[in-house]
């Protein structure tokens, strides 16, 4: 309750702050700026009402409907909002002496703000407003822009729109713009859809942390009434949602690869493991192979960036290859030493042999033969291990880390000849993305962790519930799964209402609901006989949600370096759990 | 007082009347006719009415919520005409003594001491009736005859005097906040009533000039603004009248002066008169996009 108070007297705040500006009141604004607090941004909304008091709003306006029906919406609104705090500032600085303080005060917190966790998350999800943003909030503090691709530099530039500009001016350059660099029509036939959307809501109910927000967005997004969440059962919203769910699905292929299974058993896996606290969202596999390059700005700029960080991942390795040798061969050879306590026979994969229930999947999907089991007599371990890496924006500083310590893992569990997995895991767009490294045949080489790269949030039920479909098809008896984890589940899709339950309205996935749904998620893994243990790396206080979520089966690094040493400690402890 | 209503563009005819009336009731005192008030009012529209009431012998009633310069105003008004002023401030315990008089002992003597009423009747002064909704209406009573066409004071026991050709009232009258009260109708007929208006952002710049004109002219207008903008909020609703008082920002940039940091002296004059922390934070934000946190007396003042 206290809550939604403060989100309404946030908003009111909010509109004051534009109506004080603007000169005007009554009107309620399409935009209001919020900072990742939920408090108001008091320069941004200052803005927005000076845009109001400058420009023909009748104009504007048709600006902003023909940006409310395009694909790009966020971006679009996030590129006319930089050009627009560019003519706004302009034309009310002559008047104002102290704006210039505002907008520099506006462009510190910017940079304050950056290290912070939602922060990076919008920085993963839309890094080219992003970009330019930045890039703004640098020329303001009297610094180089620092963009170096040169077609944001050129789009940087034409979007310094002058306080000469009328609405019109703004409107024709901003639609010139939009078709120069996104091959936007500007022609929106979907308007009535959009109309819809907007009286309906939408299911993105976590504000993002934009800094502006339409207005509707935000309302939808602070009641808490089931509204838009019943609504969104309604027949009338399918065919928009269809739409909008095959735009996102089309998004995610084209940013983390092809899909693993084909379009109906990706559906069926949907269907199985996208119910009850996930319903509405997706869970998608890939092996990061590509498909034909996309033409689409926004996914080039992703696939650029993920390419970046590859060369970055990679780099970190062989400037320290000497030090991750060494780890490799210790991380083994304290597994080695564990086995040596622990002789049990080893099902090696075949040909022929047994068949192995388990595997069949593979000859279908993966063209594999290799089902069937050949047993040797050897004192080898019947299990398989797991790791599952969060790769969530709150892991964007240490990707090169997390890459090189994935790497030793692998490396030490296949000279071992332990099956092992290794997978990343975020959310992005309702879709829970598990991005497979390398499988427990080790056909993958290694390298493939290399790809690792953040973004996004991390909805770690509706991941746990990945790793176990991805498990199913382990060749041991035994199964380890270790998840790299800072307990801090967090979507941007809601959990739907359970009227099972007694909750009439959704909550957000994130603080306790989050961490009770995936302490079930846990408990769920464990009754089928997985031992699931978490690597623990995130804040303070991150500790009792573990506890939560895992039990006593955590440990906690404070480095991200120490990463495969806790790994190699927690398949110690299983070793020596299941020789007992 | 004349020239500056010249520069305020007041009707000449007005003006005439002014001087006219100057010369029918000659200032009794040569010091009082060359008066210079401490404020002088702005605002035309307002001149011109109520120089037109009293040039035709009405009282007047000045209406509007704190510190839209009715006393200011009325004081004018009176060095204008160039007549003694009597300030009567009404409250609830206010009786008919008070105004018209009482007796009382001098030299081992009952004698008559005239109340202000009394005097400005007497003597063709202007009798401030401040806050006249304040007093109970049984005490405004004896106010009715002195008002009206009659023009009288009856002073029990003593003889009833006639009202002095070139005197006037002029009631103020606070209306806005809790615990004002409408005038009872009887002697709101009594009146001419003029509704105050807040001072326009224009005037109120003048006036800021006027007041301090060691200010530099960007934070002339930057308070000014602040002002117009407070006035635009209490007006929509988003914020109670408690917050917008000119009397709390010139005492604020007296502060100011004396080389407390404006938002501090700002927090004092304006903010801190609502005690509702929310409204207490849209007032701050307001002063935010006018005045900078850095400000210190010599940004504002070309000391
Ligand atoms: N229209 C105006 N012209 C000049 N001064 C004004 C005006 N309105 C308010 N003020 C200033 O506001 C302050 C309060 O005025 P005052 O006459 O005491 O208010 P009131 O009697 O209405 O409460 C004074 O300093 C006065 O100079
Ligand atoms: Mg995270």
């Amino acid at each position: 309750m206290a809550h939604s108070d403060n989100t309404s007297s946030a908003r009111r705040r909010a509109l004051n702050m534009i109506w004080t500006a603007a000169g005007e009141y009554g009107f309620e604004p399409e935009f209001m700026a919020f900072l990742q607090d939920g408090s108001p941004d008091f320069y941004l909304n200052s803005i927005i009402g000076y845009v109001h008091k400058w420009y023909d709003q009748d104009i504007l306006r048709q600006l902003y409907d023909i940006i409310d029906g395009a694909l790009l919406k966020e971006t679009f609104d996030g590129l006319l909002w930089i050009g627009l705090e560019s003519c706004a500032f302009a034309r009310e600085s002559a008047c104002r002496p102290v704006l210039a303080e505002m907008r520099a005060a506006c462009a510190e917190s910017f940079f304050a703000q950056q290290l912070t966790r939602s922060r990076q998350q919008w920085m993963a999800q839309n890094s080219l407003v992003y970009a330019l943003q930045e890039a703004r909030w640098r020329t303001v503090l009297g610094r180089p822009a620092g963009l170096k691709n040169p077609w944001e530099k050129r789009l940087f530039q034409e979007l310094n729109y002058g306080g000469d500009m009328d609405a019109r001016d703004i409107r024709n350059r901003t639609l010139d713009i939009f078709r120069r660099y996104f091959h936007f029509d500007g022609v929106s036939g979907r308007l009535p859809l959009s109309r819809l959307r907007r009286v309906l809501g939408n299911m993105t109910r976590k504000a993002l942390p934009v800094r502006f927000t339409r207005s509707e967005d935000l309302r939808f997004g602070s009641s808490s009434t089931g509204g838009a969440v019943t609504a969104r059962k309604g027949k009338d919203l399918r065919p928009i949602s269809a739409a909008q769910e095959e735009r996102d699905r089309l998004y995610i292929e084209n940013c983390f690869g092809l899909p693993l299974f084909d379009r109906e058993t990706a559906a069926e896996i949907d269907e199985t493991l996208c119910t009850d606290r996930h319903l509405g969202c997706h869970i998608y596999f890939t092996d990061g192979r590509h498909g034909a390059p996309a033409s689409d700005p926004l996914i080039r700029k992703t696939l650029r960036d993920a390419e970046a960080q590859r060369d970055k991942n990679l780099e970190r390795f062989r400037n320290r290859r000497r030090i991750y040798r060494n780890s490799i061969t210790r991380l083994a050879r304290q597994i080695e030493n564990a086995l040596l306590v622990y002789p049990q026979p080893l099902k090696v994969p075949a040909r022929s042999g047994r068949l192995m229930p388990s595997r069949v999947w593979r000859a279908l999907y993966l063209n594999d033969d290799r089902i069937f089991s050949d047993t040797y007599e050897e004192e080898q371990p019947d299990f398989s291990v797991d790791i599952m890496l969060d790769a969530s924006a709150s892991r964007l500083q240490s990707q090169e880390t997390i890459a090189a310590q994935g790497y030793v893992i692998a490396e030490s569990l296949r000279l071992c000849r332990i099956p092992a997995q290794i997978y990343s895991f975020l959310s992005l767009r309702g879709h829970t993305v598990m991005r497979l490294f390398c499988g427990y045949d080790g056909k993958e080489k290694a390298e493939n962790i290399f790809d690792y790269f953040a973004a996004g949030w991390n909805r770690d039920g509706l991941a746990l519930r990945g790793a176990s479909h991805l498990m199913e098809h382990s060749p041991a008896g035994n199964r380890i799964l270790i998840i790299l984890t800072d307990a801090s589940p967090n979507d941007d899709r809601r959990i739907p209402p359970d009227r099972t339950d007694g909750r009439l309205t959704g909550r957000d996935y994130s603080g306790e609901a989050g961490i009770e749904d995936t302490a079930a998620e846990v408990r769920q893994l464990r009754k089928d006989g997985v031992r699931v243990m978490a690597v623990l790396n995130g804040e303070d206080g991150a500790a009792e949600a573990a506890r939560k979520i895992y039990g006593d089966d955590f440990t906690r690094i404070e480095r991200i370096e120490n990463l495969s040493d806790a790994v190699g400690l927690l398949i110690q402890r299983q070793i020596e759990k299941m020789q007992r | 007082m004349l020239d500056f209503l010249k520069d305020e563009q007041i009707d000449p005819e007005l003006l005439k009347g002014i001087e006219d009336f100057r010369r029918q009731f000659p200032p009794e005192e040569a010091s009082s006719s060359g008066a210079h008030p401490r404020y002088v009012y702005y605002g035309r529209e307002v001149w011109e009415q109520a120089l037109s009431a009293l040039l035709c012998g009405e009282n007047l009633l000045l209406a509007g919520s704190k510190a839209t310069g009715k006393n200011v105003l009325a004081e004018n008004l009176a060095a204008l005409f160039g007549r003694p002023s009597y300030n009567v401030s009404f409250h609830i315990n206010m009786d008919a003594s008070f105004m018209i008089g009482a007796d009382t002992f001098r030299d081992r003597q009952v004698v008559f001491r005239p109340g202000p009423v009394y005097e400005s009747a007497a003597r063709g002064g202007f009798c401030i009736l401040d806050e006249i909704n304040m007093a109970r209406n049984e005490a405004l009573a004896v106010l009715h005859s002195v008002l009206d066409f009659r023009r009288v004071i009856n002073v029990p026991g003593y003889d009833s005097i006639q009202v002095h050709g070139a005197a006037r009232f002029i009631a103020t009258m606070n209306y806005g906040y809790a615990g004002t009260r409408e005038l009872n109708e009887a002697l709101a007929s009594r009146f001419m009533v003029i509704h105050m208006p807040e001072i326009t952002e224009e005037n109120l710049v003048k006036l800021l000039r006027r007041e301090f004109p060691a200010m530099k002219k960007e934070y002339t207008q930057q308070f000014a603004g602040l002002f117009t903008d407070i006035g635009k909020k209490c007006k929509s609703g988003e914020l109670t009248a408690r917050v917008l008082d000119l009397r709390g920002l010139l005492d604020s940039i007296r502060l100011m002066r004396r080389g407390l940091s404006p938002l501090l002296a700002l927090d004092m004059g304006i903010t801190n008169k609502t005690f509702d922390t929310y409204e207490q934070s849209l007032v701050r934000d307001i002063i935010a996009s006018r005045i900078s946190k850095k400000a210190d007396r010599h940004s504002v003042f070309d000391l």
